[in-house]
């Protein structure tokens, strides 16, 4: 059988995956539900926690370091938008 | 290719992306940037994809694209579409489904330069398939395992001399009782691994480097941007993603070998931009941990001064 070349589109991976969305998306989808108990949660979530507070002296990849957009339009102004009000993923991974 | 617009797809407070849209003004390129969350309500699209010259366009806020304008596309973690709140969770999912398929599949078919095809970053995402690639490549790799088989990663832990590591396959991020919460890189002992939960879905273990320094290596084009990170903790030293005020940055040089896998690397996936993780041990050696092909960077680019935004500037800009 041949072997598909690296980078080859990846059949696993349906196209509604790849557009807008980033593989692992940007968004998370906010919940209230609790761990579900030793015998049905996986073994990885064991090892959740709660991501480290930004410092003073290092900065903290995030995708949101501006409270202000910088949105170019047509007049140079930006577009007004409210603040997101969803939980952002404030870590160096998508 | 006749266009000469950068196209930028983006968050609108994505301050990232603002660096790469201040470098493209700073090079007096012709900008224009979309949020994905403002469709359908203040972005519009129109498209002929059977008509090759003339495509179509986009409108956004105001400004019309003609898509046939078009150079390049700076891509980086665009949102989610933003329906109105009255729409039944089955009709979000078509109207979502329909829009992806519409908006998404119109720019994704254009003969435009990206950084990066979002078909190339999505399959650039598989992080076993990262660790085949890498070696491929030549780069030095640490011994893995994925498995949902308990007795497999035990077998495991007594082969790795160093101890071994879990990490999430993919974001290894979770929401639950209202919190965040993230999947470090966490050490384990062949203990933790007696745990029938390892068989109800799929684990990534790895060896443990021991290790000098790690360094982010963020590669644009053939450029080539090297910063070691020094842990000042143990926590750091494990997942220096767990703590940033730990850390100290120092740029640094990039082995050649490891220039050649890199670039190999970003060759076989079709990627132009990787975020590049290395751990480095004492004899210098450079191991592959995963490659992020939309990472971040702009902090690391701000704390070393890098021009990382200008390197990304001149690959949209430069001539087909």
């Amino acid at each position: 059988m041949t072997q598909p070349a690296p980078g080859a589109p990846d059949p696993l991976m349906p196209v509604t995956s790849r557009f807008p969305l980033s593989p692992s998306g940007g968004r998370l989808i906010p919940s209230s539900a609790v761990p579900s108990g030793a015998t049905t949660r996986p073994f990885g979530l064991r090892y959740a926690v709660k991501p480290a507070q930004c410092g003073k002296r290092s900065k903290k990849p995030t995708n949101k370091t501006r409270t202000i957009p910088t949105k170019i339009t047509p007049d140079g102004q930006g577009a007004g938008y409210e603040p997101d009000t969803e939980h952002y993923v404030e870590m160096d991974e998508e | 290719m006749s266009g000469h617009t950068v196209l930028v797809i983006a968050q609108a407070q994505d301050g990232t992306a603002d660096l790469v849209v201040d470098a493209l003004l700073a090079c007096e390129a012709d900008v224009a940037r979309i949020d994905t969350a403002d469709f359908p309500g203040s972005l519009a699209l129109a498209a002929t994809p059977e008509r090759i010259d003339s495509p179509g366009w986009l409108r956004s806020h105001g400004r019309r694209i003609e898509l046939a304008s078009v150079h390049s596309v700076y891509r980086r973690q665009p949102a989610h579409f933003t329906f109105p709140p009255g729409m039944s969770a089955p009709e979000q999912r078509f109207a979502t489904l329909e829009s992806t398929h519409g908006l998404g599949g119109v720019l994704s078919a254009q003969p435009w330069r990206w950084i990066d095809h979002p078909a190339m970053v999505a399959d650039a995402g598989y992080k076993p398939r990262q660790l085949r690639v890498a070696t491929q490549c030549g780069l030095n790799v640490p011994r893995s395992l994925v498995t949902n088989v308990g007795a497999q990663a035990r077998e495991f832990a007594a082969e790795v001399r160093e101890g071994l590591v879990y990490k999430s396959l993919s974001t290894g991020v979770v929401t639950e009782q209202d919190e965040v919460r993230i999947i470090y890189t966490s050490r384990l002992t062949a203990d933790d691994l007696d745990d029938g939960a390892i068989g109800l879905c799929c684990h990534l273990f790895q060896e443990w480097i021991p290790k000098a320094f790690d360094v982010r290596l963020t590669v644009v084009g053939r450029r080539c941007f090297a910063v070691a990170v020094h842990a000042g903790s143990p926590e750091a030293e494990v997942d220096w993603r767990s703590r940033y005020d730990d850390l100290r940055y120092e740029v640094c040089e990039t082995p050649d070998e490891v220039r050649c896998g890199v670039m190999a690397y970003l060759r076989a996936f079709g990627l132009i931009f990787g975020a590049f993780d290395f751990s480095v041990t004492p004899d210098g050696r450079w191991w592959f941990l995963e490659c992020n092909p939309a990472g971040q960077w702009g902090w690391i680019a701000e704390e070393t001064g890098l021009p990382i935004a200008e390197a990304i500037a001149d690959e949209l800009v430069r001539a087909a």
